[in-house]
């Protein structure tokens, strides 16, 4: 398949995945729907939501930023990867940037597979893969200060 | 809030390839001796906490001679902007949206590539 600017898309096997990145709040029902498949027996959802307590500090707001071609990039290797794990049938990932209140949807994960198992597990491998190796960052924003966060997950796996 | 303000290099390549500028001279230069770089441009993106050492600046125009690694690179980029230095070790490079292996073999930039300072991620 070719995208707009002529270049052959990889997308054997991916099965119209959907993958998203905006700077708007996620719109939960339409990625179910999108997972949505007659032959699935299941539907395995993870939403990442933004908490109000880091450490014992206040968490004011939380704000995302993304390298967006990249992150794309990222997140389809990801899910080819689960997909080349489990038998799974359509997949959707959507990221939020921007600002986000507390606890709305930073990120949300769906999957349908025909037996629930393949679902779970693809759903847990997709977020932990996110953590590790999606380039998109939070920055936290308290009374009296700010911070950005590192995931130890991608710390972990690269360190030399 | 954030700024996206867009540095041109134009002037700055002659002294900030300084050491390295001299060691990577082309075997078999002109007739004359003098050996002629070809010149390049490497885009340099700079995100999160990178961005903000730089003061706001999120892309940097590299003009670097033929020949450069990431690695001479993202050291040209800590001359410029010296506040970075702090950041350095944990900062992850990405060339043209893939993650540079920091224990592979050195990687030549190219005219036109993408080459982004990656701070450790938080996402998802």
């Amino acid at each position: 398949m070719a995208s707009a600017n002529g270049k052959v898309v990889e997308e054997e096997g991916v099965e119209d995945d959907v993958v998203e990145i905006k700077e708007k709040p996620l719109d939960i029902m339409r990625y179910m729907d999108a997972v949505r498949d007659s032959s699935a027996g299941a539907i395995a959802t993870f939403s990442g939501t933004t908490r109000d307590t880091f450490e014992g500090q206040e968490v004011l707001e939380l704000r995302y930023e993304a390298y967006e071609t990249m992150a794309y990039r990222e997140l389809r290797k990801i899910c080819q990867a689960a997909r080349e794990r489990w038998e799974l049938k359509r997949m959707a990932v959507a990221h939020r940037t921007g600002i986000v209140p507390i606890g709305q949807e930073s990120v949300f994960i769906a999957v349908s597979s025909i037996h629930r198992q393949d679902a779970l597990k693809a759903c847990q491998f997709v977020i932990d893969e996110i953590k590790a190796s999606v380039p998109i960052w939070k920055k936290e924003i308290y009374n009296n200060g700010e911070s950005w966060k590192q995931n130890s997950e991608f710390l972990t796996r690269n360190t030399t | 809030m954030e700024l996206n303000e867009v540095e041109r290099s134009g002037e700055e390549e002659e002294e900030a390839g300084g050491a390295h500028h001299q060691q990577r001279r082309r075997q078999g230069g002109s007739p004359s001796g003098r050996t002629e770089k070809k010149q390049i441009t490497v885009r340099a993106l700079l995100f999160a906490h990178a961005r903000e050492l730089a003061g706001g600046v999120s892309e940097v125009s590299l003009h670097i001679d033929d020949g450069w690694t990431t690695a001479q690179c993202l050291e040209n980029i800590l001359t410029r902007f010296p506040a970075l230095k702090s950041l350095a070790s944990c900062l992850t490079l990405a060339l043209n949206d893939n993650y540079v292996d920091k224990n592979a073999p050195p990687m030549l930039v190219k005219d036109g590539d993408e080459l982004a300072l990656i701070p450790p991620i938080s996402g998802g």
